[in-house]
């Protein structure tokens, strides 16, 4: 069975003039354990949204997320269900996300199943520090004490402390420098590894998906656009969008190139174009993308592209 | 061709309760007129202490040591009045966050030709005139529109194309942008990477451009420098200093890079750089970088190892300076180069490290 399940969620919110603008436009993602699924796309795109759909933090629209086969319902005051506690969350910024004011264990120990006998309870939190790489007396302390990349792997301890079987990771590494960010990177791939959990990873940054994620989505303007094996997506793109992206990421090397500018801004959400949503900025758009491409097979992967069809024009230029 | 800025062993130290600390110990650098000049490091390194000097944007109560020299004049002994003139004037600024350094509650056009009547006297429509110019040379299309918009009508890339043609406004000669493109998608950074480019051919325009991703100075920039704990670390022209890193601290800023490491087939595994950084007044005697450094020997401590030439450089501009004890290369070639820094001695570190037992 599917460890997470994410099936046609639409996210609306009320636009400026009661319109109803779509953030997130029929979404359906899959994630397996000891799997971890990269999502990307622009600011905008509505990865956010998703994230805290998939986290049960918001309501979607239309759809479902199912956990194990039980329905994700969003937080209430009542007490959640046990079957959707393996569902945990890492934010964006560790400073705001970790209580400045609470020691590290006091925030760790709040976690711990209510089903744990009292004298494993301490232990537990404190295995969880040291599973990712932080010394157990990190429990004692503030944290002010810590630099970014530390407080990033605490917060993924408190993720741990309830034995989860599914994070979400919304754009966890991009409040770090360089350094941090392979701290952080670093222990999620092993967690994953050692505990079998599955990952939905969520950022902005190419690059890092490629280097982390089994499987990568990319989405555009609240609809997934491509999804692949990592691989097969970065050897071979098969939406023009893609290729945008990876042409777009700086590298160092020799008498390097300046990054090929996507042209044009994302459209709006509310006045999203008619058919494909990506015609408006796509290098390849001809007559046939007035009507709207759905998800095609592409290689192993999908593509949501008139042009993979054809096959034989070429999606992407050397 | 003589440098349009120098920096000489500049240091700069903020008052704390009764003491003093350093954010930056020595950083030497130079700009040529129309280069872009890369200054990269972790956050912490006193990268943007460097360009907040360059406009006397420090915190209150900041001392600089050292000389600064821009176009001939000596940035220390500037008054508040000459620094006027000078600041957004012939040095301007492009900051990380757009949304945060335009105002809110005016137009782009106020803020726009209110830089132009202050700096040049501009009546009210030539201004609007040379303001419509500017959007036009930032690529912002239907710039009579955005004129009468506000900020926030606009996306981040956009916002901070608006900002980059407020600092190009009174035609200076410097632009410190410091981190311009962190804040924005991949896709639009590619853009204003573009735009520094063009911007600094057409207008003969230096750059120096502060940043923690080496890739986006990998293509623009012509010269890096590498900033850890307020000093220079390594400075070369970039393909050199990509391509043959000399000093640990750049190997392992290059190696922590995702897109370095995947080139070849399969997944491989970052490497971090191992334990805290340092800060410039958190470093010990010596090497900054001594305490993470693989290659460290005794010969790091206590003395600060001075940026010494790697090879014998095809011209001053271009040559390549690493402070490393263990990838430097013999010494007499060091030596027999002036302007390289002899060792300091050892009555300054240890006057250094008391002041840090105060803090």
């Amino acid at each position: 069975m599917t460890l997470l399940e994410i099936s046609d969620v639409v996210v609306e919110y009320r636009g400026a003039n009661k319109k109803k603008v779509a953030a997130v436009n029929g979404v359906s993602l899959s994630v397996e354990p000891g799997q971890i699924v990269g999502l990307v796309g622009e600011s905008g795109c509505g990865k956010s949204s998703l994230a805290r759909v998939a986290s049960g933090l918001i309501k979607p629209s239309a759809g479902t997320v199912k956990l194990k086969g039980h329905t994700v319902s969003p937080l209430g005051w009542r007490r959640r269900d046990d079957a959707q506690l393996g569902l945990q969350m890492v934010f964006q910024n560790p400073y705001s996300s970790l209580n400045p004011r609470r020691r590290i264990g006091d925030q760790l120990m709040d976690g711990v199943p209510a089903s744990m006998p009292s004298r494993r309870r301490r232990d537990h939190a404190l295995e969880q520090l040291e599973r990712v790489g932080m010394h157990p007396e990190a429990a004692t302390r503030f944290p002010h004490q810590f630099s970014g990349g530390q407080l990033q792997r605490i917060a993924i301890a408190r993720a741990l402390v309830t034995d989860p079987s599914v994070i979400i990771a919304d754009e966890p590494v991009t409040a770090l420098d360089a350094s941090g960010q392979v701290q952080v990177v670093n222990t999620l791939l092993n967690l994953v590894k050692e505990l079998n959990v599955g990952m939905l990873f969520i950022s902005h940054d190419l690059a890092l998906v490629h280097h982390i994620a089994d499987v990568t989505a990319v989405m555009y303007l609240g609809k997934i656009v491509e999804t692949a094996k990592t691989e097969a997506l970065w050897q071979r793109p098969g939406h023009p969008y893609t290729s945008a992206l990876m042409d777009a990421i700086p590298r160092v090397q020799q008498n390097a190139k300046l990054p090929k500018p996507l042209k044009g801004e994302i459209p709006d959400p509310a006045n999203v174009p008619k058919g494909c949503p990506f015609r408006s900025r796509c290098p390849h758009a001809f007559e046939k993308c007035v009507e709207a491409p759905p998800l095609m097979p592409h290689g192993q992967g999908k593509a949501a592209c008139w042009l993979i069809q054809g096959a034989g024009i070429p999606v992407r230029a050397g | 061709m003589q440098p349009i800025l120098q920096m000489k062993n500049v240091g700069i130290s903020l008052p704390a309760l009764n003491t003093r600390f350093d954010v930056l110990s020595d950083v030497s650098l130079e700009v040529y007129p129309g280069e872009v000049v890369g200054v990269a490091g972790e956050s912490g390194s006193g990268k943007s202490m460097t360009g907040k000097a360059l406009l006397n944007l420090l915190p209150a109560g900041a001392q600089v040591r050292g000389e600064i020299n821009f176009n001939g004049v000596d940035l220390r002994k500037l008054d508040e009045r000459g620094w006027r003139e000078l600041r957004g004037g012939k040095i301007a600024m492009v900051s990380q966050d757009p949304t945060a350094s335009l105002h809110p509650m005016l137009t782009v056009g106020e803020q726009l030709t209110d830089h132009l009547r202050t700096h040049l006297g501009y009546k009210k429509t030539t201004a609007r005139k040379r303001a419509c110019e500017l959007l036009e040379q930032v690529r912002i299309a239907d710039p009579d529109r955005a004129l009468k918009s506000f900020p926030h009508q606009f996306s981040g890339g956009m916002r901070q194309r608006i900002s980059i043609a407020i600092a190009l406004a009174a035609g200076p000669k410097l632009v410190v942008a410091d981190e311009p493109t962190t804040a924005l998608d991949v896709t639009v950074q590619a853009g204003i990477l573009h735009l520094f480019r063009q911007l600094s051919k057409e207008m003969d325009l230096s750059v120096i451009f502060i940043t923690h991703d080496l890739g986006v100075l990998s293509a623009l920039a012509e010269r890096t420098y590498i900033v850890y704990a307020g000093r220079i670390m390594e400075t070369a022209p970039t393909d050199e200093l990509t391509g043959h890193p000399r000093h640990p601290y750049a190997k392992a800023l290059l190696q922590a890079r995702p897109e370095t490491v995947d080139s070849g087939a399969g997944r491989g595994v970052l490497r971090p750089i191992p334990g805290q950084p340092v800060t410039a007044s958190t470093a010990p005697a010596g090497c900054p970088f001594a305490t993470r450094c693989p290659d460290r020997i005794e010969a790091c401590t206590p003395l600060v190892p001075p940026l010494v030439p790697v090879s014998e450089p095809a011209s001053q501009r271009n040559q390549h300076l690493v402070a490393c004890v263990v990838h430097a290369p013999a010494p007499s070639l060091g030596e027999s180069l002036p302007g390289s820094g002899a060792p300091q001695d050892s009555s300054k570190a240890t006057v250094d490290s008391k002041a840090k037992d105060r803090v």
